[in-house]
């Protein structure tokens, strides 16, 4: 609920203002759904020319892309635990940031993809007898 | 930006170029425009080639060319085949264009239909979710312009977005929905040949195996047939579609605008022909990992992977198809919104006894307006591009059983399709903050029908001679616009415009 509220406040401000309020050292998150597996970092304020983004393995941190640019969008993410953190050239780096994604269960999918089946099915049914009805009275 | 490909002076000189070619377009078609309905409904007389490419174009907005890329990434092989379950939406109003234009001849949109079917709460309703919606769409057209021009080239994104907006509001102007149609035929030529250009130059660059392989070893769900939210996608997208379709007056318009018999042919053969343009767009953002391009946000992975992979020759190219869409949909939502603003609230309920002059002046400021408010609001860059659209979804989809059963059954009155508009709306848009965008269509189609469905077991209330009546009146008013008083011969009852068989009259209860 609170990630979708988030997406509410970005619908609602400027974007620009939400990044530029943010500390410079901190990662921030300018667009996510963990329960989809994706996330776009974005450091705005790190300072420098470019940036190594990276993630924390079993062997230590490994990089994740290598840059100019200030934000990279994750997607396609597991279920797990995942930190992430950026560094600059300029020799700064981001507060490490922990986020955990975790996929909606297949009941509920399953459940939303038959009810759409079925909904599709009745919806095919009325038009197809209402089209033969109305031949049918011409 | 780091795959700046097209120099900025090529990225100008192509939209001046193609600029020139729609405004020349929009002035040559839209010359001979007499009327009112020359303006907003080509004269009532398109013909089957330019009424599938007007739909097709139509519909390859924008979105189709970066939001299916963008819904590609993020939730994989299913979010490409769901975007493309786009196309049901058009294929099931086939045969309801034909029934649009068998009972309302001489309608002008679909705000038309819902006032004199359902009534004035009912229909007041559905102007508040169309105009949102198309207000929202041409946000979304907007932000895609500057978005595009931005990552290609490097242009500001404003600078590229104002300049989409100007061109597309001032041909529009010029033409009406004549000029609309008519660029669209050459808007649909270049996107069909562009994609299979395209398509053939991702398949020999980036194999599927290569795909398939760091697919798998960096972002496995995105393969996963499995994947619960793309799941939960696919039919949301679907009734997304059906929703936008079925109640939008872009579509509408058309119904009206085509010659008898040319609506239910025209649809099925667009939808048919979209089908496979969201799969190749899809198919080009799942190569962004093989690439190793970064996206800085997920609506630009279309217009960067196409500057890494393809180069100049290649970003020329995706900028040209990308901007033909953009163009085919931008207009044709300005126009559309135009003339529902035009006809339902200016003449509706501020100037009932406008006359057609009067309405033909007014539907051009209202457009100029539209394009006024569009770029304001798209100025901020408030939100990717899907979820933007996802969230007008929990709006559209709650109209889709009013209108299929108001327009097939003479079942259901005005209380029951303001109750499933309102109810589909407000649970869909509860729906997307509390789940997620993939299913805020889909929860407002179910709430909607549960209020309208049940309305089949009632007995029939509505006459359909009740629309004919209603036009009758506004026919007998053109006259008298044109002629500078009222007809003398009095009309056979039960005249108007075109058939509506054999129905037996009924009393009209409810209204």
């Amino acid at each position: 609920m609170t990630r979708n509220l988030t997406a509410l406040l970005m619908l609602l401000l400027a974007h620009g203002a939400e990044i530029g309020s943010a500390s410079a050292t901190e990662l921030l998150m300018t667009d996510s759904d963990f329960g989809a597996g994706y996330v776009t970092l974005a450091w705005p304020g790190l300072g420098g020319e470019s940036f190594i983004l990276q993630e924390k393995g079993g062997t230590g941190w490994e990089a994740l892309y290598k840059g100019t640019s200030t934000a990279s969008t994750l997607t396609g993410l597991s279920n797990g635990d995942y930190t992430y953190r950026v560094i600059s050239d300029a020799g700064r780096t981001t507060e490490p940031l922990d986020i955990r994604i975790h996929h909606h269960s297949l009941t509920r999918a399953f459940g939303f993809f038959g009810t759409g089946a079925v909904l599709l099915l009745i919806l095919l049914a009325v038009i197809f007898v209402g089209v033969r009805s109305r031949n049918s009275t011409v | 930006m780091e795959y700046v490909t097209l120099p900025p002076g090529v990225a100008w000189s192509i939209v001046a170029i193609f600029s020139l070619v729609w405004l020349g377009m929009g002035y040559w078609i839209g010359r001979n425009n007499a009327d009112l309905d020359d303006y907003m409904l080509a004269g009532r007389k398109v013909g089957i080639g330019l009424a599938v490419a007007t739909s097709m174009a139509t519909w390859v907005t924008s979105n189709t060319t970066m939001t299916a890329p963008q819904l590609a990434y993020q939730l994989g092989l299913w979010g490409m085949v769901g975007y493309s379950l786009g196309c049901v939406g058009l294929l099931l109003f086939a045969p309801l264009a034909r029934r649009i234009r068998e009972i309302m001849p001489q309608g002008y949109t679909s705000g038309d239909f819902i006032r004199l079917r359902y009534g004035k709460t009912a229909w007041r309703i559905f102007l508040a979710i169309s105009l949102a919606y198309s207000v929202g769409w041409l946000i979304s057209l907007g932000m895609a312009g500057g978005i595009l021009i931005e990552a290609l080239s490097g242009i500001p994104y404003i600078y590229g977005m104002t300049v989409i907006i100007a061109v597309c509001t001032a041909y529009t102007l010029f033409g009406g929905l004549k000029a609309v149609i008519g660029t669209d035929f050459v808007q649909c030529i270049i996107i069909l040949v562009g994609v299979v250009v395209l398509a053939v130059m991702v398949i020999n660059r980036v194999g599927f195996e290569d795909v398939h392989d760091v697919l798998m070893r960096d972002r496995p769900e995105l393969l996963n047939m499995l994947f619960p939210a793309a799941i939960m996608f696919l039919f949301n997208n679907l009734f997304f579609g059906v929703g936008e379709v079925f109640h939008s007056n872009v579509w509408w318009s058309r119904a009206f605008a085509f010659a008898p018999g040319v609506g239910l042919k025209a649809y099925l053969l667009a939808g048919i022909f979209w089908l496979p343009i969201p799969i190749v767009a899809g198919f080009i953002a799942l190569t962004a990992p093989v690439l190793g391009v970064n996206v800085p946000a997920a609506d630009m992975v279309a217009p960067l992977v196409a500057s890494e992979m393809f180069g100049t020759t290649g970003a020329i190219l995706v900028f040209v198809v990308v901007f033909a869409a953009l163009a085919s949909s931008l207009d044709s939502v300005l126009a559309a919104t135009g003339d529902l603003i035009t006809k339902d609230i200016y003449k509706g309920h501020l100037r009932p006894g406008a006359s057609e002059r009067e309405l033909r002046i007014a539907a051009a400021w209202i457009i100029l307006g539209i394009s006024i408010v569009t770029w304001a609001l798209s100025v901020p860059h408030m939100a990717t591009l899907g979820s933007l659209l996802q969230f007008m979804g929990a709006f559209v989809a709650s109209t889709i059983w009013p209108i299929a059963i108001g327009l097939l059954y003479r079942k259901g009155a005005g209380r029951h399709a303001t109750a499933a508009m309102a109810l589909g709306t407000i649970l869909g848009v509860v729906a997307y903050f509390m789940i997620g965008f993939y299913v805020a269509a889909l929860v407002s189609a179910i709430v909607s029908m549960l209020v309208m469905l049940p309305t089949l077991w009632l007995p029939d209330t509505f006459d359909w001679a009740y629309l004919q009546e209603n036009l009758e009146a506004k026919t007998r008013r053109k006259e008298h616009d044109d002629l500078g008083s009222w007809p003398t011969t009095p009309r056979p009852a039960g005249a108007g415009a075109g058939g509506l068989g054999s129905h037996s009259a009924s009393r009209i209860a409810g209204r």
